[in-house]
């Protein structure tokens, strides 16, 4: 009973109600006031223009309800409110569905909602799945088909963007001896706000789905009859404002919250990857933003930014028109630097722990730290290499394409790191390194396909083909998905205080490695065959029927093995069995603390004494506590 | 279960000082104005990738240059009495701080109205539809991108100004006023580039209706 | 503690910048009107742009946090 009363009056369910009500009451009172004026409000399944309005103000309603902004506005009335530690007399646990300003709730909350998005965006993509394991069309129709891919892309993005936040919160402030961020609350605020963004982006399911894909390029995007779309455009852009935030956040913190002795080169390698991600997330976010911005104004309020001009009449006159390309520039300028702001702190997690588990010094340090930015500066200069088949002039498509082939030397100055830090190692094979390995060998798979697809002459042949989808994937793998679950069992016991099982980490390892493997390499050869991505069906007369058939069942393997994690995960919950403060023996500052961590991280200040990854050395130490060193 | 250790004392033994989180708020400000500035730039970009023909390369639509001229005067003038505000704050000059807020605020509100009576002629018709292809776009996203910042903005001022009515504010610790300023000048700075922009440079092409 | 101060003096690096300012932009609608030089009114922005960010957001506070008006 109790139970349910926490839940019930916790900031999750009240935001949920509040946006709802927001939401049916701003749709209707829009209505009423567009149909007063005259405007016929019946086409489509829902009103458009009203329907982006509520969306909207919808995201607000759940804001306040939820009580995000409850401290801004004591702010506005001239208060000075102190943050609020702690679960505020409720059981620790409600602190999770409560607005709480800590960053190790933040990361956790982050952490889970990435792996129920992962769930679901996993689901959606065995459905159809399921359906290409045969030639013809079984159980899903065109529309369908197209709404599920659609929306497997964006689930999976929003799932990728929470669990980078979730590492980036969780280990960012504690691996440079900060108590929390600069600006708690505002990071508080980039957690909730992409709850809402959430429910409007799945909205878009349940309003008639939509079909342009997880890009929604103009002019099918301005077009298209599916009305999801605004609903997906508006999630994506509210989503947007979680990135922006927390990336100006986790900048903040870094320059201005390292503990003393902690020059830049002294940090955590994490940490760099982490803040080069966060560079880009808090800048380049923008210039999707009003890609997505310039297609719901050009659907709801007829401002024409992508039509191209067809009266003669105003030909004459010399009246520009709009341009679908634009679209695509903007979208690409953010969507690609994208993914290296999903990858970076994956590649991050790779160099952080192979040195702990082969007890050796990390090879080159500031090397890997510059490649990080390396990577984000040269990955925000290649976006056109996405559109060397949309009609630019060759004069554009040859510097992207030799931008693009840079960006192989920042990656492999990682690549030789990794090896050179393996070599002659002392090395343990726990879960975390198993899957260190696995990332490796996966990204390794992506990074070589990368340039073929970077090359206009290959790229002509392969763009929009199966082996982008495989590509793409095996990047997304290794730089992401294996990294992520690396970090969820090496940092488990320092998160929750107890251990998980070996023996189903390995399960899980050697189901899902090489599941990955047959499923990536497959795609590719498809794609190669001639499978169109983004198509419901295919003929059998292309000779491929056997290979869809073994990526579906690779997928599957995929997905229980990731199953197998989370009953591996939460059974330890319960065990009796304490973890030891320092499982893996490392030298990183967040294992100085007791496990789970302390609401503070430290008792006090701690001070760097020397370098961070001399493994294996005599007589060195990284971190004190600050009254210890002495000085 | 509980990832946080349960801990009774809430009391962070790192907490930042005052002018400690000063800077990080400084910082965090400006990384906002970059993170904008972003914004503003795929705008001006766009401007320039769509206004153009086969026969003039860059272009313009014909609009009125003296009230856009004046109007941008008006928001220049509030940004000069934003910057006499935050002076005369740290000087604790108070009278001079309450009466250049209230004035910048109310420039600000001149311009606002400006732009959505004249410009978008709201009041008198307009010279620019919504539907006038890559004109009206792109006129219409970027002063309403603008517009919007200049309605948090004018929203910004009158808090600072209210708080700083009941003496919130000293000489020394104003964070509040010079991030109000930080930021009102951010949307200042631009318009100097929107300006230009939208109605100086380039062929101008007539409009007809 | 300062006491309110009398003369416009503290006032004279914010005139002179918003002096500059109105010349600037008055030279710039001139320019538009006569010469059509893109380039020469995007370098005129950028110039205004310095002056902005030096004199009325302080942008050096940012490396010199300590420096007051």
């Amino acid at each position: 009973m109790r139970t349910l009363y926490y839940i019930v009056t916790s900031a999750l369910v009240r935001g949920l109600i509040g946006q709802g009500i927001t939401a049916f009451v701003v749709y209707q009172g829009m209505v009423s006031l567009r149909n007063a004026l005259g405007y016929d409000t019946t086409q489509g399944v829902y009103d458009e223009p009203s329907g982006v309005m509520a969306a909207l103000i919808s995201v607000i309603g759940f804001l306040l309800a939820a009580g995000v902004f409850t401290d801004w506005l004591k702010w506005i009335g001239g208060e000075d409110p102190p943050l609020k530690h702690g679960a505020q007399g409720r059981p620790e646990w409600t602190r999770y569905i409560n607005v709480d300003v800590n960053h190790k709730v933040i990361g956790i909350q982050y952490g889970i909602a990435s792996m129920v998005i992962l769930l679901l965006g996993g689901l959606l993509a065995i459905i159809f799945r399921l359906e290409l394991a045969m030639p013809g069309l079984q159980f899903l129709d065109g529309d369908a088909y197209n709404t599920l891919f659609s929306a497997h892309g964006i689930i999976m993005i929003v799932s990728i963007f929470s669990g980078i936040a979730a590492m980036i919160n969780y280990l960012g402030p504690v691996m440079i001896g900060a108590s929390d961020m600069s600006f708690p609350r505002l990071n508080a605020f980039s957690y909730w706000v992409s709850i809402p963004a959430a429910t409007v982006l799945l909205s878009a399911l349940v309003v008639g789905g939509w079909d342009t894909g997880w890009v929604a390029y103009p002019t099918h995007s301005t077009t298209t009859t599916m009305l999801g779309v605004q609903m997906f455009l508006l999630g994506f852009y509210i989503n947007g404002f979680s990135s922006i935030a927390s990336g100006l956040n986790m900048v903040v913190t870094t320059v201005y919250m390292r503990a003393k002795g902690m020059s830049y080169f002294r940090m955590p390698i994490f940490v760099w990857a982490a803040v080069s991600a966060s560079i880009l997330q808090a800048t380049i976010t923008q210039t999707v933003g009003l890609a997505l911005t310039m297609v719901v104004a050009q659907r709801a309020l007829g401002l024409e930014f992508f039509t191209p001009v067809t009266d003669p009449a105003l030909i004459e006159l010399g009246f520009p028109g709009g341009d679908p390309t634009l679209y695509q520039h903007l979208f690409w300028f953010y969507s690609h630097p994208a993914v290296y702001v999903w990858i970076l702190p994956g590649l991050g997690v790779i160099s952080e722990l192979l040195p702990v588990f082969t007890r050796k010094p990390l090879f080159g340090y500031k090397w890997i730290a510059l490649s990080s930015v390396g990577i984000a500066l040269v990955g925000s200069i290649v976006w056109a290499h996405h559109m060397f088949t949309s009609g630019m002039p060759v004069t554009w498509k040859i510097p992207f394409m030799i931008s693009t082939l840079f960006v192989a030397i920042p990656t492999g100055v990682k690549f030789f790191s990794w090896v050179a830090t393996i070599w002659e190692g002392k090395m343990r094979f726990d879960t975390p390194m198993l899957f260190v390995l696995g990332a490796i060998s996966v990204f390794l798979l992506g990074g070589l396909s990368g340039p073929i697809l970077g090359t206009i002459a290959t790229d002509m042949h392969l763009h929009d083909s199966y082996f982008v989808v495989g590509h793409f994937h095996a990047t997304i793998f290794g730089g992401f998905v294996f990294p992520f679950f690396a970090a969820i069992y090496y940092w488990w016991p320092k998160a929750t205080g107890k251990m998980y099982s070996e023996a189903l980490g390995k399960l899980h390892f050697w189901i899902m490695v090489p599941g990955f493997w047959v499923m990536s390499l497959t795609q590719m050869r498809t794609g190669v065959l001639g499978m169109r991505r983004r198509i419901a069906d295919y003929g059998p007369d292309l000779g491929i029927a056997d290979e869809q058939a073994l990526i579906t069942v690779a997928t599957l393997a995929i997905g229980w093995s990731i199953l197998i994690m989370l009953y591996n995960l939460i059974v330890s919950l319960r065990s009796q069995e304490e973890a030891v403060p320092n499982p893996w023996g490392s030298r990183s500052p967040e294992f100085m603390s007791p496990s789970p961590l302390p609401e503070f991280n430290f008792d006090g200040p701690i001070q760097v004494i020397g370098e961070p990854y001399d493994y294996g050395l005599d007589d060195s130490t990284y971190v004190v506590p600050a009254s210890a060193a002495g000085d | 279960m509980s990832a946080v250790a349960h801990d009774h004392d809430h009391h962070n033994p790192m907490e930042p000082t005052r002018s400690e989180q000063v800077k990080m708020n400084r910082l965090g400000l400006w990384v906002f104005c970059l993170s904008e500035s972003f914004l503003f730039f795929a705008l001006l970009g766009t401007r320039f990738y769509l206004w153009r023909n086969p026969v003039d390369g860059i272009i313009r639509p014909d609009l009125a240059q003296i009230p856009a001229f004046i109007f941008t005067g008006v928001l220049l003038a509030s940004s000069y009495f934003m910057n006499r505000a935050e002076v005369a704050i740290s000087k604790d000059d108070r009278t001079t701080f309450n009466y250049s807020m209230l004035l910048t605020a109310a420039l600000g509100l001149v311009f606002l109205f400006g732009v959505v009576l004249v410009e978008w002629g709201l009041a008198t018709g307009p010279e620019l539809l919504l539907g006038d292809g890559a004109f009206g776009a792109v006129f219409y996203a970027m002063t309403g991108m603008h517009a919007l910042h200049v309605i948090m903005g004018i929203a910004l001022i009158l808090i600072v100004w209210n708080n700083g009515r009941k003496g919130l504010y000293t000489a020394e610790d104003h964070w509040a006023v010079e991030a109000c300023a930080i930021f009102w000048h951010y949307v200042d700075l631009v318009w100097v580039f929107f300006y230009p922009a939208l109605y100086l440079i380039g062929t101008a092409i007539e409009l007809h209706h | 503690m300062s006491e309110p101060t009398k003369s416009g003096s503290i006032y004279r690096r914010g005139n002179t910048a918003a002096f500059w300012l109105v010349v600037i932009t008055v030279i710039e609608l001139i320019l538009a009107l006569t010469f059509e030089s893109a380039i020469l009114l995007i370098l005129l922005s950028i110039g205004k742009a310095g002056i902005i960010l030096q004199v009325f957001m302080n942008i050096s506070r940012l490396w010199n946090p300590e420096e007051h008006h």
